[in-house]
């Protein structure tokens, strides 16, 4: 059974205290992403064959920022625990690192969906940012493999695991500087940008993602609190 | 950390390796078989000679490579390793050599097999060919080194090592994979596609060496 997360990590405290606060929050963000990303955000014609379908990257950014978010989670609290040993930090990087997957898939299939229409295929494998960001979701499917695998000593080797994996976090980030990519650079460096307009709906896409994973990580924080109060009541009750 | 460690360690694995030959048998059997499959799918038809190079290196290295430390374990030597005076970096610094080491021996021997399955042709460059086996084969075998240490003390340890080290040393296998295949279409070594590609790997190389040496004595003694 899990440890329950004490109140040793104030700032993940808050977030399992406002995890309803957090959601509610994102649910009314996300639904402001939508109408904005589809009624109101500037069209980007320069560069797209398929303008109309480009306005999918507003709900595509949100997501593939907030999965990096929750891999350095992951990684910040597999660190602290390979430095402290605490049980709390392993729990909070393994949630961290399911949400993390969770944000993957959603960056994936939204890019997917944008793909088939700009280029008629889901997915180029010549492309090394779709590549690299494919090997980091395999990476992390590879760190549960690994925890559901391992018996007592499961915390420290996926910790281990988790720290080498977040290397190629950065790797996949500039990936499209370090290969000639398909990849579309809008808001990176020599890119053509998004405007006034659709910096702001970025920003909204951005916030209800960060939104939701602090809600969801919050959530799941509290569940396991739950679990180990029941799994500790059980053991009274036995004795 | 003793110079001298790390090079006792690899010579030790050469040693054995010299004498039973399990980590080469394994490498060759798998490199033959996954180009033969290469060569009969292909029916004739022209196959990318270099990407059948790397995914039999690929694939053979995911399984040949499990054994540096799997093979402590199975032996139940790996706990007298740990207690000799060499740091577990060291350890893990020898085995990631000695592993180089076949793993270009087994590249080698790819290359012989692809010449002889599809015709020299795309040998256009042999100094870029051998030094992007060569980073190659390094980057290969520190992944499967770190790998192999990180689940040597799990139950299902030989199923798991692959899961583990494939995503790893997916972007290697692209970055090789590319610039091969460039180097073999005539792209020069100095021009700009093949030098960016082994630049790629050879700090690819760097970065994991660099980060598991410190990561791999926790892992040995998780």
């Amino acid at each position: 059974m899990e440890a329950a997360p004490s109140a040793a990590h104030p700032p993940l405290d808050f977030v399992r205290r406002n995890a309803l606060p957090f959601l509610s929050s994102s649910a009314a963000l996300t639904v402001a992403t939508f109408i904005l990303a589809l009624l109101w955000a500037p069209t980007l014609s320069q560069g797209f064959s398929a303008p109309v379908a480009q306005r999918v990257f507003y709900l595509h950014f949100g997501p593939a920022i907030t999965s990096y978010a929750a891999f350095t989670v992951a990684f910040a609290y597999s660190l602290l625990y390979l430095r402290k040993g605490d049980g709390d930090a392993d729990l909070i990087a393994a949630h961290s690192a399911a949400l993390g997957l969770l944000f993957a898939a959603m960056t994936i299939a939204a890019g997917a969906l944008w793909g088939a229409a700009e280029w008629g295929v889901a997915w180029r494998f010549e492309d090394a940012r779709l590549d690299m960001y494919l090997v980091l979701l395999l990476t992390f499917i590879g760190y549960f493999a690994l925890r559901r695998q391992l018996g007592s000593g499961a915390p420290r080797l996926a910790a281990l695991y988790a720290v080498a994996g977040y290397a190629l976090v950065p790797l996949s980030y500039f990936s499209i500087y370090l290969w000639q990519s398909l990849h579309p650079r809008v808001i990176s460096p020599g890119g053509q940008g998004v405007g006034a307009g659709g910096a702001l709906v970025l920003s909204v896409s951005i916030a209800a993602s960060l939104f939701l994973f602090f809600g969801l990580l919050g959530l799941r924080l509290a569940v396991s609190e739950v679990e180990a109060r029941v799994a500790r009541l059980q053991r009274e009750a036995d004795v | 950390m003793p110079r001298s460690a790390v090079l006792q360690v690899a010579r030790k694995d050469l040693l054995l390796e010299s004498r039973a030959a399990e980590q080469l048998t394994l490498f060759a059997m798998l490199v033959a078989l996954v180009l033969v499959v290469f060569r009969v799918a292909a029916e004739g038809r022209p196959v990318p000679v270099a990407t059948a190079l790397w995914v039999s290196l690929l694939l053979s290295a995911s399984v040949a490579l499990s054994r540096s430390f799997h093979a402590e374990a199975d032996h139940g030597t790996l706990d007298l390793l740990l207690a000799s005076p060499a740091a577990p970096a060291a350890l893990f610094l020898g085995k990631a050599f000695a592993g180089a080491a076949f793993t270009f021996g087994a590249a080698l021997f790819a290359l012989v097999l692809c010449a002889a399955f599809f015709g020299a042709d795309f040998v256009r460059d042999p100094v870029a060919l051998v030094a992007f086996l060569g980073l190659g084969a390094l980057g290969l075998s520190v992944q499967g080194a770190f790998f192999s240490a990180l689940s040597a003390r799990t139950r299902t340890r030989a199923s798991l090592f692959p899961v583990l080290m494939i995503p790893f040393a997916l972007p290697l296998f692209l970055w090789a994979t590319r610039g091969t295949v460039a180097s073999s279409l005539g792209a020069p070594l100095l021009g700009p596609a093949v030098l960016a590609d082994l630049g790629l790997v050879a700090a690819y190389d760097a970065l994991f060496l660099v980060l598991y040496t410190f990561l791999a004595p926790r892992a040995l003694s998780a």
